[in-house]
């Protein structure tokens, strides 16, 4: 089963039974160093951890899914891909607005599951 | 009035050239030597109030003191811009430029500027962190570089919005800033890409990091490879014998080992400027692993040592001509049958 | 395929009894564009105001810009086809476009993804809709709809008015008239045997919901990497229903004026031959991400294009579609021109992309998207500065005690497009 690991309780609900899911309480980019954790130790990152078009430090919410198998150690482009994340969100200054913290959630939902709005 | 101390070396303070090298920073009042064409590139609106002048080899080999000597006096002097240099394509004097012009505005928090020329050791490594005006490789462009040294000089003093580098003239790395260009993004992409096809130059308006990436070669059988060491630690032979230069090496040496039975001090030192060279004097093994490798040979880890190594000084060495260096290395390593090379540095 | 474009000129927007162009005026009735778009349910209000070059006037949140273009002599081809009106290929026969108008839809969404347009003032050199006459239409949608249906209704609101706007062009006479046409591959080689055979690809943005682009009705996120003839683009072949931010997002009127398109029509028979244009997407999974890349090149290479222009949309993400794609069309032998913006912090310094790749070795930059700029109080908000401290690029308590805001350029709709469509760069 794959991995997902989110900060997101919308994205833990919703997949609770189609991925593992690893949820904390964190920042984004705390999700993102855990994200890294995982690939060292040969996951594969299978969505792009920058997602969604927003500027690092927008949203609270961050979801990003792993292969369930541990063979992509040699994988130097899911290391690529989430050391530059980390590094992009190292600067951010987190402004996020508490107004919009459920479309946050939502958006960050969507890029996952691009039809879960259809589901209810 | 704007208030400016400008840095230049022993050369241009005319005090004398090579053999005054090693003498240390001095501050006079007044504009000194090129001092003179920024002065007039400044009319009225700005005074060099105060010239410091250093010798190259005295700054390279003693970068902390005379850095904080250097400090102490514009200390003094509160100006509202540092200038230094041009250094045009001097190796050593470009790098005591920057090296100068970034802790100034790192610990003193006043705005600077130099000056040299794109290849200039100093460029590639303080173009980054500090403005650079590109000039030409000698002093002959003295000309052009006056005006835009000023004009950014004074733009910095009056905290003024700094253009692009294409604008102002200084070295792209230190910011990204926009501008607005005759042409609108989707025709230049289309000149761009039929100056590509036609092989024609072009200028990319975002460079990519440099990728000097090299492809890991295929493994080898270390127990029958013959080895060498080729290092840019500057390893040579007691008293260097081929005078290899502490910066800005221009040379590296070819030279059979020593007897490892020897004491290291007395058989090899560092040519290497601009570390503490201590743990290198006293043996030059922590850096040429030539022991360690006769060790491994005898113990049948390796197959056999080649009996030359190669070595020259990496500090502020031009990439243009490490790469030279490397590439006839090379040739030569390949025709005496060496298949394998430890690379260390300091 | 060839594409008759008749251009009539639009010099002023009057709101009046009729709905009518005259005398280089579209005059606008605001009960029948009403009508028009109450009748979809999910909208309780509309209403309508106008914006003029020059004028102190500050237009936000900004969703998306439409020009009004309208299909003449045909009951077969519609603008917008397969969203607005039948799913039949366009680009074909003769179109009439009301130049220097443009619908602007005005609502909030997601309430940190739409963007602001200064009419006059520092901020109007950033965005080219200060260069035209506006139609503002701002929405007030039905309590508790949720964002995505209310992005969809407000899309189609946007659709409806510029073309029944574009309609009242239909008999009027083109100020002037242009000709595109692109020929069947071999018949390009035979016409112009020297000529360089240039190829178009155009990435589209597909990440997902209130991020996606819709090409003729089909979400392009479920598609595969395909090919399109750039007059389809003119008739509105594909259109943008994104809420991403506003400084490099394609407005639809991006779209339908795609610079690229233009220039090598420009150019199509004299140094190059604007040989096809390829579309693909910027999904969130890296499968999709490597399966588009590779159809790209694969496709480039069919076509056996000389060259291409790749244009990217959004950023983050999407930087890793733009360095497979760039990397993998000249792995093919292809050679190409990418063009992108920057995200190098507010001094400059940061790293510019979020993936970079050293086949990338000609890059056009629209600039960097997080340069601060002060945008000056202006006699006139249509919409509301409700949201001007959460919209990207915007940062909390950012509006002075004088009533000026201050945005990273990020904000402003259209600042560092990536279709090349502005003069601004970076270095």
């Amino acid at each position: 089963m794959d991995i997902l690991i989110t900060n997101n309780p919308l994205c833990r609900d919703y997949f609770a039974d189609i991925y593992n899911v690893e949820f904390s309480d964190i920042s984004a980019y705390f999700i993102l160093q855990k994200v890294r954790d995982f690939v060292h130790l040969g996951h594969g990152v299978l969505t792009h951890p920058r997602a969604g078009g927003l500027p690092p430090g927008t949203s609270p919410y961050k979801s990003v899914l792993l292969t369930g198998r541990q063979d992509m150690k040699n994988s130097l482009q899911s290391l690529e891909i989430v050391e530059n994340s980390v590094k992009a969100y190292e600067k951010a200054r987190t402004e996020f607005s508490e107004k919009h913290l459920e479309h946050f959630a939502k958006l960050d939902l969507s890029l996952l599951a691009p039809n879960a709005h259809k589901k209810h | 009035m704007i208030k400016i101390v400008h840095y230049i070396n022993q050369f241009y303070a005319g005090v004398g050239g090579e053999e005054k090298a090693d003498i240390g920073p001095h501050m006079q009042e007044g504009a000194m030597g090129p001092g003179a064409a920024l002065k007039a590139a400044f009319g009225g609106d700005a005074e060099i109030t105060h010239t410091i002048y250093c010798g190259d080899s005295y700054y390279a080999e003693n970068t902390e003191k005379a850095s904080a000597e250097i400090l102490e006096m514009i200390q003094k002097v509160k100006p509202d811009v540092f200038i230094a240099g041009p250094a045009f394509n001097a190796g050593r004097y470009g790098l005591a430029c920057g090296s100068i012009s970034k802790i100034v505005q790192e610990k003193l928090e006043i705005p600077v500027v130099t000056g040299m020329y794109q290849e200039n050791p100093g460029a590639e490594m303080y173009k980054d962190s500090i403005y650079i005006i590109a000039t030409k490789d000698s002093a002959a462009g003295m000309r052009d570089a006056a005006p835009k040294l000023a004009k950014l000089a004074l733009k910095l003093a009056k905290g003024e919005k700094i253009g692009a580098s294409i604008e102002e003239g200084y070295m792209p790395g230190k910011a990204r800033v926009n501008f607005f260009e005759e042409k609108r993004g989707s025709r230049r992409a289309v000149e761009m890409l039929l100056a590509k096809i036609s092989g024609k130059p072009f200028v990319t308006e975002f460079p990519m990091p440099d990728f000097d990436r090299v492809a890991p070669a295929a493994a080898i059988d270390v127990k029958t490879a013959r080895f060498a060491i080729v290092t840019s630690g500057g390893i040579v032979p007691k008293g260097n014998p081929d005078r290899i230069e502490s910066s800005s090496a221009s040379k590296y040496g070819e030279y059979a080992y020593a007897d490892v039975n020897a004491d290291p001090s007395t058989v090899y030192e560092t040519a290497h400027g601009g570390y503490d060279p201590v743990y290198a004097n006293q043996n030059g093994y922590r850096v040429l692993p030539y022991d360690t490798l006769l060790n491994y040979e005898k113990e049948g880890k390796i197959g056999s040592i080649h009996g030359k190594y190669y070595t020259t000084v990496g500090n502020g060495t031009a990439v243009k001509d490490s790469a030279k260096f490397g590439q006839e290395i090379a040739e030569k390593l390949l025709a005496d049958g060496v298949n394998a090379v430890i690379l260390t540095s300091t | 395929m060839k594409l008759e474009v008749g251009y009539i000129n639009i010099t002023d927007i009057q709101f009046g009894n009729e709905c009518k162009v005259a005398g280089g005026t579209l005059h606008v009735n605001q009960d029948c564009l009403k009508e028009l778009i109450l009748s979809d349910a999910r909208i309780a209000e509309v209403s309508f105001d106008i914006a003029r070059p020059g004028e102190s006037v500050r237009i936000t949140p900004v969703k998306d810009v439409i020009e009004p273009r309208t299909k003449v002599g045909t009951d077969e081809m519609g603008i917008f086809p397969g969203i607005l009106n039948k799913v039949k290929t366009v680009g074909m026969g003769r179109t009439h476009v009301l130049k220097g108008a443009a619908v602007v839809t005005c609502g909030q969404i997601v309430g940190f993804q739409e963007g602001i347009i200064d009419m006059s003032g520092p901020g109007a050199d950033y965005t080219p809709f200060s260069a035209t006459n506006n139609l503002v239409v701002l929405f007030t949608p039905k309590a508790d709809i949720q964002p995505h249906d209310y992005e969809q209704a407000l899309r189609m609101a946007g659709l409806k008015v510029a073309a029944f706007l574009g309609d009242l062009g239909k008999e009027v006479t083109p100020d002037v008239v242009e000709t595109y046409e692109t020929l069947p591959i071999l018949e390009q080689k035979a016409k112009y045997p020297d000529l360089p055979r240039i190829g178009y690809v155009q990435m589209l943005q597909t990440q997902g919901l209130l991020h996606d682009t819709y090409v003729y009705g089909v979400d392009m996120k479920e598609s595969l990497t395909t090919m399109i003839n750039p007059t389809e683009v003119m008739d509105g072949a594909i259109i943008s229903g994104n809420c991403v931010s506003a400084c490099d997002k394609n407005t639809t009127y991006h779209h339908q004026n795609n610079p690229v398109i233009a220039d090598m029509f420009e150019e199509n028979g004299k140094s190059l031959i604007f040989a096809g244009m390829i579309i693909t997407n910027e999904n969130v999974f890296l499968m999709d991400k490597e399966r588009s890349s590779d159809w790209t090149a694969k496709l480039c290479k069919m076509m056996g294009f000389d060259g291409v222009v790749i244009t990217q949309e959004g950023f983050g993400n999407p930087d890793t579609d733009l360095m497979m794609n760039c990397k993998k069309v000249e792995d093919v032998g292809v050679p190409t021109v990418i063009v992108t913006d920057e995200y190098a912090g507010r001094d400059g310094t940061s790293q510019s992309l979020a993936d970079v790749d050293a086949a990338a070795n000609a890059v056009v930059t629209g600039g960097n998207a997080n340069e601060v700029i002060t945008l000056p109080k202006m006699d006139k908000v249509i919409g509301t500065l409700q949201y001007v401290d959460v919209i990207a690029g915007g940062f909390e308590n950012n509006t002075q005690p004088d009533g000026s805001i201050v945005v990273e350029l990020q904000a402003i709709i259209g600042a560092t497009n990536e279709l090349g469509f502005n003069k601004m760069s970076a270095r």
